[in-house]
């Protein structure tokens, strides 16, 4: 994790906590292996001296390393009731772990999305300047995601420094669809009246008035994709939003100003956003108008996410039938 | 007590003289519970009476000819507690209205409203109806002409009021909650008026689906521009303003619960007091926001 994952992720804090005002305190938990404290509390003020007071003043940010002291900006945070206690709740341990998802960090997973989802579109070899250009992430995030996806035999190197996927990398996709809700920055809508959700309604009014970085995905554009596409039935809606020009509040505010998030995973979502980190979204301009439709790989996620295994697998191979003729 | 819409618009519909239903309609209560009869648990809804609003109040001789038409084929009065008919000299005020029970009914009546002239400025007037030689009266509320915009056929041979516009007449009797309270418990509560209304408001907005609500805002715009010409941007502009005051106050918001569950049109739903503050804000963004802009608007 580099420091324009740092920066990432201070931004996407600072996002949510601006968004919602009930948030006190964000605490953003950063493993230190990769970048020193010193390091770590230098990129922190970069960004955050760049936020406004109100945000600022309500985010934290925590630096662990195993067999080392935590450390914390601002200094007093360690004092905060909420940080002790999450000193007490094992995080330690599960950092010293190392999870098995170490190795796919948001940058890598989104390198290899993007060169997936290109794949699945019949799209030839990419370059890694085409990649850098399409990711906006720096040299050494594209290379390293290279290297590790060579490194498992899914990936290939060509000459012009292009690469390309040897096949269906099922290895990895499987990692990452293990462990998508990580990675994925997604924020969760329920109707506060207790209504079932109704996707259609939730389209209908997006299609009344676009907005040129979102993205239908889940059933709705696994439909789309694949015309024979079995279940009966929209659970829910997925947008997917690039990272370009994407304003939430903007959005809620046009579909339905009413929709409250949350984080009850057993709520009954009525619209669920997925952010994308990436500069190129992948969007794919619906020949029946109104909004575009996200890229295969976000779509397969968003059913992942459903529990539609059956009918996510089922879109696989249609897509690799439709590569291969 | 609990009975079913469709039946009991079956029977008006049979019982009351051909002419006399094609000059009305039927509002409140009965008209929400047959329109969503679909929703109700076993299709039933508790009600003790049927508003039958009369179109031709102005012919206040023809009204009275028309009751006592009805008398003569079985039906009976029902009294109001400390009313009794009155004569030329009794002031209109005191004067009860016209409830009766169809033949063969003791706990289910009809009530007699009139619709008002262009924009009527009392909340609830009186018109003063002989009958028989002596003196009754027919209330005529300032909003209830709204509910007569495109009226809904039944096809049982009665129109009744659509559910949209009833909110929009309710809406507007509301703009505060005031402290008026029920002159009859429901469910052993003496609701606010307001509060029982304003209930009837969101359990019609809950049981609508969202995308017919967003045609709402223009009926509403039409209908009260035919009934206020002079002031119905003034009114409509503040028709969110008794809604709001609802949804900030949980005990009201309770007694708005209590009564549209009471009534029978939210326990197939099972909404909770929560839930009816989350239709409040749907129909405040989907409904009321669109139709206050369009009110405010040059």
């Amino acid at each position: 994790m580099g420091a324009r994952d740092l920066h990432a992720s201070i931004v996407e804090m600072a996002l949510a906590v601006e968004e919602n005002p009930a948030i006190e305190l964000a605490c953003l938990v950063w493993r230190g292996e990769r970048m020193s404290w010193a390091r770590t509390r230098n990129e922190w003020g970069r960004v955050t001296r760049l936020l406004p007071e109100p945000v600022r003043r309500r985010l934290g940010l925590l630096w662990l390393v195993k067999g080392s002291e935590t450390k914390c900006e601002p200094p007093d945070l360690g004092t905060h009731p909420v940080v002790r206690q999450l000193e007490k709740s094992g995080l330690r341990e599960e950092v010293g772990a190392a999870p098995a998802s170490a190795g796919l960090s948001p940058g890598f997973s989104e390198v290899f999305k993007v060169l997936l989802a290109l794949w699945l579109r019949g799209s030839g070899p990419i370059t890694t300047g085409e990649l850098i250009r399409r990711c906006r992430f720096s040299y050494p995030t594209i290379a390293g995601a290279i290297e590790e996806l060579v490194r498992r035999r899914e990936l290939r190197r060509l000459r012009n420094r292009s690469v390309e996927l040897v096949g269906f990398p099922r290895q990895t996709w499987q990692q990452v669809v293990a462990i998508s809700d990580q990675l994925r920055r997604t924020i969760r809508f329920v109707s506060p009246s207790g209504r079932p959700p109704d996707p259609e309604f939730l389209l209908g009014r997006l299609s009344k008035t676009p907005l040129d970085w979102v993205a239908v995905g889940g059933v709705i554009a696994a439909r789309r994709l694949f015309p024979e596409f079995d279940l009966k039935g929209t659970p829910r809606l997925d947008l997917t939003l690039g990272s370009r020009g994407a304003n939430v509040p903007l959005l809620i505010g046009r579909i339905d100003p009413s929709l409250e998030s949350t984080t009850d995973p057993s709520a009954e979502f009525s619209l669920v956003v997925h952010r994308l980190r990436r500069d190129d979204p992948l969007f794919e301009t619906s020949p029946q108008g109104g909004p575009a439709t996200a890229d295969p790989v976000e779509v397969l996620l968003d059913l992942h996410e459903l529990r539609l295994e059956r009918q996510a697998a089922e879109l696989v191979e249609y897509l690799l039938r439709k590569r291969r003729t | 007590m609990d009975l079913e819409p469709r039946s009991l618009m079956t029977r008006l519909a049979s019982m009351l003289p051909p002419d006399l239903a094609a000059g009305a309609y039927v509002a409140g209560s009965l008209a929400a519970g047959f329109h969503f009869e679909g929703h109700l648990p076993r299709r039933e809804m508790r009600t003790k009476d049927a508003d039958i609003v009369v179109h031709t109040i102005g012919a206040h001789d023809e009204l009275g000819r028309r009751t006592e038409e009805l008398l003569s084929r079985g039906w009976t009065w029902n009294y109001p507690k400390k009313f009794s008919p009155g004569s030329a000299e009794t002031p209109v005020g005191e004067l009860p209205f016209i409830r009766l029970f169809p033949p063969g009914f003791s706990d289910f009546f009809i009530e007699f409203l009139g619709e008002p002239a262009i924009g009527q400025q009392e909340a609830k007037a009186h018109g003063r109806i002989v009958v028989s030689g002596a003196h009754y009266a027919v209330p005529v509320f300032r909003f209830i002409g709204l509910t007569s915009w495109n009226l809904l056929d039944s096809g049982l041979g009665l129109k009744y009021a659509d559910p949209a516009m009833m909110c929009l007449a309710n809406l507007l009797s509301h703009p505060r909650l005031g402290t008026t309270r029920m002159e009859t418990d429901i469910g052993g509560t003496a609701c606010l008026r307001s509060a029982k209304d304003l209930g009837r408001v969101l359990a019609i907005a809950r049981l609508t689906p969202r995308g017919e609500q967003d045609a709402w805002a223009e009926r509403w715009v039409q209908a009260l521009m035919k009934w206020f010409p002079q002031e119905w941007r003034q009114l409509g502009s503040s028709i969110a303003s008794g809604l709001e005051e609802l949804a900030r106050d949980p005990a009201a918001l309770g007694e708005a619960h209590h009564t549209a569950a009471h009534l029978g049109l939210l326990p197939g739903l099972r909404v909770s007091v929560e839930q009816l503050a989350g239709v409040a804000s749907e129909l405040n963004h989907d409904v009321l926001r669109p139709f206050i802009e369009r009110c405010t608007r040059g």
